[in-house]
């Protein structure tokens, strides 16, 4: 078999079986016109070398094949930004659904913490689902040309008014005074939720195991730290270089504190009845599983503090620079 | 990182002037190599990864007809401007050339 027919055949391999079987032949008829052309240039037939030549031009069989495949994005412009628009809509509708069904779950009796677990972990999978089935209805509406009219029919007065990116809402500082409040006199072990888990018939004892203990008292004082900035921000609600800036550190301790944390043997002391130690066993894997998750959450949310804090100074950063420069070239 | 930003500018720029460039091309009988050659003859150098699928493309638009016959001793697949495609090339070409002189203006300013 020839270098030619080997090249075609693997190309053969990769285009879709939906291609049209003549464009092999083309292919062939445009290599084999190519080798001609340069065999009459030289006078002489091509070498191995030169067909091998002719083929690494011609490019990668795989490469060939996928310009016949008609690729294109996933998503065009119109659907991409309904696909943006849809997003927060989604997550406000699974977190008032999910919400709600946590509060029903404590309303009947079951544990506080243990409803909240569930029910995240399920907003989070139903959320994973919701933006898949989106993206795929989006994608299929594109497929079959139905117009995605939404964004025809839109009149610039009735747009929201949008705040600035320098400013931090007043509710998100609100609700991390809260969160902040709740969270440090819990830790100070002032407030006392039900540490018993009910599951599967059998009663756990759950408490934050000895790995804790070394972080204490810095966990103690970046959350502080955290609760005093949010205060600043109800009262001077702008976001700075300053705050910026602290926001970074405290984003970095903690990050460092989750790394430490997330290689200890285990978060949780989990005590209960051993009768089937099956189950024992499944729903502690459980449990530590969930803290480690919520770890992991909190490690990423970190990480985009950090950048978007980095982001925030550098650019005041820049922005204070060139004044600089252009005063010390005035005076 | 400048010849990056040029080199795919350029990629964006070529995209749709070769489509119009095909078509004219096509008013003439071609199979694939002859007409990539025509083209480079013109100035116009383009890769056959890049030509054939367009051309197929324009081809299942409706723009090109197409017949496999042989020539040289060779099976040949030759393509043509179908009507709807010399009428589409016409309106094309009179956008393209006030476009060119909207950027020729612009850029004598």
């Amino acid at each position: 078999m020839s270098l030619l027919d080997s090249y075609l055949l693997a190309v053969k391999h990769y285009l879709p079986p939906t291609a049209d079987d003549d464009i092999i032949d083309e292919l062939r008829d445009e290599l084999s016109s190519q080798a001609e052309a340069l065999e009459q240039q030289r006078g002489e037939p091509l070498s191995e070398k030169d067909w091998h030549q002719l083929l690494l031009q011609a490019g990668h069989p795989a490469n060939t094949a996928a310009r016949y495949s008609g690729a294109q994005p996933l998503l065009g412009t119109e659907a991409t930004g309904l696909f943006w628009l849809a997003l927060k809509p989604l997550a406000y509708l699974l977190v008032a659904i999910y919400g709600a069904l946590a509060v029903y779950r404590v309303f009947i009796g079951q544990n506080l913490i243990q409803a909240a677990i569930q029910n995240a972990h399920s907003a989070a999978f139903a959320f994973v689902l919701g933006v898949g089935a989106l993206l795929l209805t989006l994608m299929i509406l594109e497929r079959q040309n139905v117009s995605l009219t939404l964004f025809k029919r839109w009149h610039p007065a009735q747009l929201p008014s949008l705040a600035s990116k320098a400013v931090i809402p007043r509710s998100e500082s609100v609700f991390e005074i809260i969160f902040g409040v709740v969270f440090i006199v819990w830790w100070l072990g002032q407030l006392d939720f039900a540490s018993h888990f009910p599951r599967e018939g059998h009663i756990f004892e759950v408490a934050l195991s000895g790995a804790w203990q070394p972080y204490f008292y810095p966990i103690l004082m970046l959350s502080l730290i955290e609760l005093a900035l949010a205060i600043i921000n109800v009262a001077q609600p702008v976001r700075t270089a300053a705050k910026a800036c602290v926001r970074m550190m405290v984003a970095l301790a903690s990050l460092f504190i989750a790394s430490q944390l997330l290689q200890a043997d285990a978060l949780l002391t989990i005590t209960g009845q051993v009768e089937q130690v099956d189950n024992f066993a499944r729903v502690k894997r459980w449990l530590e599983w969930s803290v480690d998750s919520i770890l992991v959450v909190i490690v990423v949310v970190y990480v985009f503090e950090v950048v978007s804090d980095w982001r925030l100074l550098w650019r005041s950063w820049r922005a204070e620079t060139p004044a600089e420069n252009g005063s010390q070239q005035k005076g | 990182m400048e010849q990056g930003i040029q080199d795919k500018l350029l990629q964006e720029l070529r995209r749709g002037s070769l489509i119009l460039a095909v078509l004219g091309q096509l008013r003439q009988e071609h199979y694939g190599y002859s007409l990539r050659k025509a083209l480079n003859d013109q100035g116009l150098d383009i890769d056959e990864g890049t030509l054939y699928p367009l051309v197929r493309r324009l081809e299942s638009q409706g723009l090109l007809n197409s017949e496999w016959r042989e020539e040289d001793k060779r099976q040949k697949r030759f393509y043509r401007l179908s009507e709807l495609g010399v009428l589409v090339l016409e309106r094309l070409l009179v956008d393209w050339r006030q476009l060119n002189d909207s950027i020729e203006r612009i850029v004598k300013e």
